[in-house]
């Protein structure tokens, strides 16, 4: 081999091995690591989950998925009810593949309403309408899809129903009663520069104010005030103009806010909000008739980086029955936090069971639940109890593949 | 039956028949044709043999012409032509027709951007409408290009078949192999990068060259550094930090190589192999680094020493070793599960290296400039025999046996090929799919001659109809649930879509729909149905109702069964639609269970346009 030829075979060689050398340096640190947590900036507002419990003064509802989880066509969500000291009953509404998800309305008085979230090719949500607490169901429909909020349908006097669905970003309609007429109320779209301090991106919850108005929850993209919007004087046009009545939240510049729960309770209407400022995320509950300035606000609950809302509770309790109940997780950890009503200040239940993935309120009891399959394991904290006792099974007969 | 379908698998027996009725089918056609090309040589010599006779010459006997053939040439040409046999043969495994699509080539291409997967869809969607026939095609194309660049050494008919063999490589590595995953996240050599199509398609454009291009070391030279800069860049991007190969395990998973690896292992394959290549995925993920840095290392040793030209012979023993432990511990042999294509890139990878070596180490000593254009369009006349008294001299008296024998076995496999090619461009432009699916997952209709049902019902706007209303109109009758969530849209979407199939003819059909929900039956929320369904504007679709008991008694004179499952599920009934000719008799049954995709709901429609029309013209 000639000088020439070595001196080519040497500066190849060098070539790579320096190419080698600082990939494999840099190689060597774990460069494909992205897991973490995010960074407090990039941190969105804490959002609603479907699992549910909403309790008046004849029944306490609870909505949550069981069956195989990991499945979307093997889950499937069940609606039980409870009365007084009875036990818990499965009352699913039939006819419909319910795998996209379940709503209820549950009013102090009047005929339950539960409505279907949508689900592979269905695109409308199916309506039932209970006037036996959930043994028989009457059908009827909306014309589009239901929002998957737990506070997405609303029952008020007279069997009014206001129903928010995915149409024109989020619209709110409204029903004389029938579950198969359906009249538009106000749009996300057409709420745009209306509603200024709040600039809603979208509608989180219906429910009836004191006056029997429509009282609705958003998700607010800046102001000092929870998204609770509601209808003022009439426009010179005879139009209806909306406003932000919410309670006002101390935040900062680039505070983001959300209204996760908004219901018609035995205190008048109850709420839970969600407050993002910064790296910073709270929870707040409050109480009141709907206006500006006569909100009970409970003391902020600060909400760890790495924790999540899993499921909330509203209604019953140990004080006037306006207690808000929210179940956090983080990863395997849980956490029960309650607020007992207007007044009262947040308090951490003991640990509840493992695997816990839903929270109700019983009169003074608080339950958890469990999800085994088709069994869901009932747990229950009595008011001062230092510990959870398991006081029931309730077996589904899910059929599996029927959605499929 | 919502919630118990039965989507055709690949195993399904009745689409494994029609795809070996195809291949005998087809494969009947080839040995006549076969049959008839090995008549003719055997005329032309049988010719030559009384011409040998009556003028007392020599029998004309296979000439060589030409010098040899340059030895890369014959490696390539011999090599390549062999796996394009061994991939044909792999098309002839039978869970190609079903399995091919859903297994091969959407997972290829599931990474990749969309443009790519758009690409690769088109192909899916043709071979899933129909695919018998592309099955059966892909085995004759490549049985055939292998023959072909067998058969064919020299000249025009060889360079010929390096073409048609890079222009279907081209095909597979683009449609088949989503460009290779050359756009997909996780590119590696290891796995099969850039794609063992391309590396056909190089070899076919190879063996498309003229023949000068071989008499020198320059193309070898070129074969070899072009090897090298790809394996430099592979080697790179095998050490790129941030792509996950140099961690055997992350957060106690098996990192990507160790992962690849795994799955695998977890192929449909013997034991013994499924178990070497697990065992390697275990020493990756306890070794991540130290792998990865060996095949760094080597890929960018061989890498270098191509480009420079230098330690050739070292650097090509070393990728064949590196290249068969790759082939076997981590290519998995690339042939397993019953849809492998090809034996993966390794080998056509060495291959092509061992060719271009050759090129640049044995050059012919001289090539005849003449061998370009001599052999095959007018092979050089033999020396004349004796003319016979009163006798002149025809073509087949005097003709190359061996280039007429060479020739006709090149026709014959070009005739393989375009028994392949025909088929396959009809199922590409037919976007129809065979209705053979749909009876593959439901079975044949049954033919049926008796009074239909009476029914008294009102439609979606609330208007009574009946069966007598329909009389003098071919009616397809089906039952559906408003508020079903799986199948009832489809078998919907398919009765749209058999409207549009008939054109014209549909004036005389109606669709119509039976409630098929105990609770869910009302007039509204049948509207909301067609609504969901772009059914609303449909002029012959009828949606019908009644009330429960009304229904009740219908669902049974037509035996459907609906039954309300507890806790959230879906109302479970029958999937069956009826074809009722314009005297209201009953003509035909379908089970109309949906199968798995969008090429079975075609397939149903097919059927049930053809069924109609059979009905309406009997």
């Amino acid at each position: 081999m000639t000088r020439r030829a070595l001196a080519s075979v040497a500066g190849v060689a060098a070539v790579v091995v320096v190419v080698i050398v600082i990939v494999v340096v840099s190689g060597g640190s774990n460069g494909s690591d992205t897991s973490g947590s995010p960074s407090p900036g990039t941190a969105s507002v804490p959002t609603s989950p479907l699992i549910s419990s909403v309790a008046t003064a004849a029944r306490t509802s609870l909505l949550l998925p069981m069956g195989r989880l990991g499945d979307p066509a093997n889950t499937f969500w069940e609606l039980f009810l409870r009365s007084g000291s009875s036990s818990w009953k499965l009352a699913t509404p039939p006819g419909v593949a319910d795998n996209g998800g379940l709503v209820v309305a549950v009013p102090s008085a009047g005929p339950l309403t539960a409505g279907f979230l949508t689900s592979a090719d269905l695109t409308f949500s199916p309506l039932a309408q209970s006037v036996d607490g959930g043994s028989t169901w009457s059908p009827g429909e909306l014309p589009t899809a239901l929002v998957g909020a737990p506070d997405a349908l609303a029952s008020g006097g007279a069997g009014r129903l206001l129903a928010l669905v995915a149409h024109s970003g989020q619209t709110v309609l409204s029903s004389a009663g029938s579950l198969t007429s359906w009249a538009p109320v106000v749009s996300t779209r057409s709420l745009t520069g209306q509603v200024a301090d709040c600039r809603p991106t979208s509608l989180t919850a219906v429910s009836f104010g004191p006056t029997g108005g429509p009282l609705l929850g958003a998700r607010c993209a800046a102001g000092d005030r929870l998204g609770v919007l509601s209808t003022g004087p009439d426009s010179p046009a005879g139009r209806p103009v909306w406003e932000d009545v919410g309670p006002a939240v101390a935040g900062t510049a680039g505070t983001r806010t959300t209204v996760l729960r908004l219901d018609d309770t035995v205190v008048g209407t109850a709420g839970l909000g969600a407050v993002r400022s910064g790296p910073h995320a709270w929870l707040v509950a409050f109480w009141g008739p709907g206006a500006i300035g006569q909100w009970v606000q409970s003391r902020r609950l600060a909400l760890p980086t790495g924790w999540s809302v899993l499921a909330t509770a509203v209604g019953g309790g140990s004080g006037t029955g306006g207690a808000e109940t929210v179940l956090l997780g983080a990863r395997s950890e849980r956490s029960v936090v309650q607020v007992a009503g207007p007044g009262s200040a947040w308090v951490t239940l003991p640990i509840p069971p493992a695997g816990s993935g839903a929270v109700a309120v019983v009169g003074t009891e608080t339950d958890a639940f469990v999800v085994g399959g088709s069994r869901l394991a009932v747990w229950a904290l009595a008011s001062g109890a230092t510990g959870w006792s398991r006081t029931a099974t309730v077996t589904v007969p899910i059929q599996y593949g029927s959605s499929s | 039956m919502p919630g118990m379908g039965a989507p055709a698998g690949a195993g399904n027996s009745s689409i494994i028949g029609l795809f070996h009725t195809a291949l005998l089918r087809q494969g009947a056609l080839i040995l006549l044709v076969a049959v008839l090309l090995f008549v003719a040589w055997n005329g032309l010599r049988s010719l030559q043999y009384r011409r040998a006779v009556a003028g007392g010459g020599p029998l004309p006997a296979p000439r060589r012409a030409l010098g040899p053939e340059p030895v890369a040439r014959r490696v390539l040409r011999i090599g390549f032509g062999l796996l394009w046999i061994v991939d044909g043969l792999l098309q002839l495994q039978p869970g190609m027709p079903l399995g091919l699509s859903s297994d091969v080539l959407q997972p290829a291409a599931s990474s990749s951007p969309g443009w790519v997967q758009s690409l690769v869809g088109f192909a899916a969607g043709t071979w899933s409408r129909h695919p018998t026939e592309a099955a059966a095609s892909a085995v004759w194309i490549q049985l055939g290009i292998g023959v072909l660049v067998l058969v064919a050494p020299r000249g025009r008919w060889s360079r010929a078949a390096g073409l048609v063999g890079a222009g279907w490589g081209l095909v597979v590595w683009v449609f088949g192999e989503a460009l290779g995953g050359l756009f997909a996240p996780g590119l590696t050599v290891l796995f099969g990068a850039p794609g063992a199509a391309l590396l056909y398609v190089v070899a076919g454009g190879l063996v498309a060259l003229p023949e000068r291009a071989w008499t020198t070391r320059r193309l070898g030279r070129a074969v070899i550094g072009s090897i090298g800069a790809f394996l430099l860049v592979m080697a790179a991007m095998q050490a790129w930090p941030g792509r996950g190969f140099w961690q055997g395990t992350v957060g106690g998973r098996p990192g990507t190589l160790a992962g690849m690896v795994h799955q695998m292992a977890t192929t449909p394959q013997p034991s013994w192999m499924a178990s070497i290549v697990s065992s390697f995925g275990s020493f990756v993920g306890t070794n991540g680094f130290a792998v990865n840095l060996f095949a760094v290392i080597v890929l960018a040793a061989i890498g270098a020493a191509f480009v420079s030209g230098r330690m050739l012979y070292p650097a090509l023993v070393a990728l064949m070793a590196f290249g068969l432990a790759d082939w076997l511990l981590v290519e998995d042999l690339g042939v397993w599960g019953g849809t492998g294509t090809d034996p993966n890139s390794m080998i056509p990878l060495v291959l092509l290296a061992v060719g271009g070596y050759l090129a640049v180490t044995r050059v012919p000593a001289e090539v005849a400039e003449a061998t370009e254009a001599a052999p095959e369009p007018a092979p050089a006349p033999t020396p004349a025999p004796a003319e016979p008294t009163g006798h002149s001299r025809r073509w087949w008296e005097w003709v190359d046996p061996g280039y007429a024998g060479r020739m006709a076995a090149a026709l014959g496999a070009l005739f393989v090929v375009s028994v392949g090619t025909a088929p396959m461009v009809a199922a590409v432009t037919d976007s129809r799919a065979d209705p053979a699916l749909a009876e593959s997952v439901d079975g044949p209709p049954v033919v049926t001659d008796g009074p239909a049902p009476a029914f008294h019902l009102v439609d979606q706007a609330g208007r009574p109809v009946s069966l007598a209303d329909l009389r003098g109109y071919t009616v397809a009758l089906t039952f559906l649930d408003p508020v079903c969530t799986t199948d009832c849209p489809v078998i919907a979407q398919e009765f749209r879509v058999a409207d549009q199939m008939l054109g014209p003819s549909a004036d005389r059909v109606r669709f119509v729909a039976i409630a098929t929900n105990p609770d869910y039956h009302s007039v509204g929320v049948l509207a909301a149905f067609d609504r969901q369904e772009g059914l609303d504007a449909q002029s012959n679709w009828l949606f019908l109702t009644g009330t429960e008991p009304v229904l009740q008694t219908v669902w049974d004179e037509y035996g459907v069964g609906a039954d309300v499952a507890p806790a959230g599920g879906m109302v479970a009934h029958s999937d069956v639609t009826y074809v009722i000719d314009g005297s209201g008799s009953t003509r035909r049954v379908l089970d109309s269970d949906p199968g798995a995709g969008d090429a079975d709901h075609t397939s149903f429609s097919s059927l049930l346009a053809s069924e109609l029309t059979q009905v309406m013209h009997p």
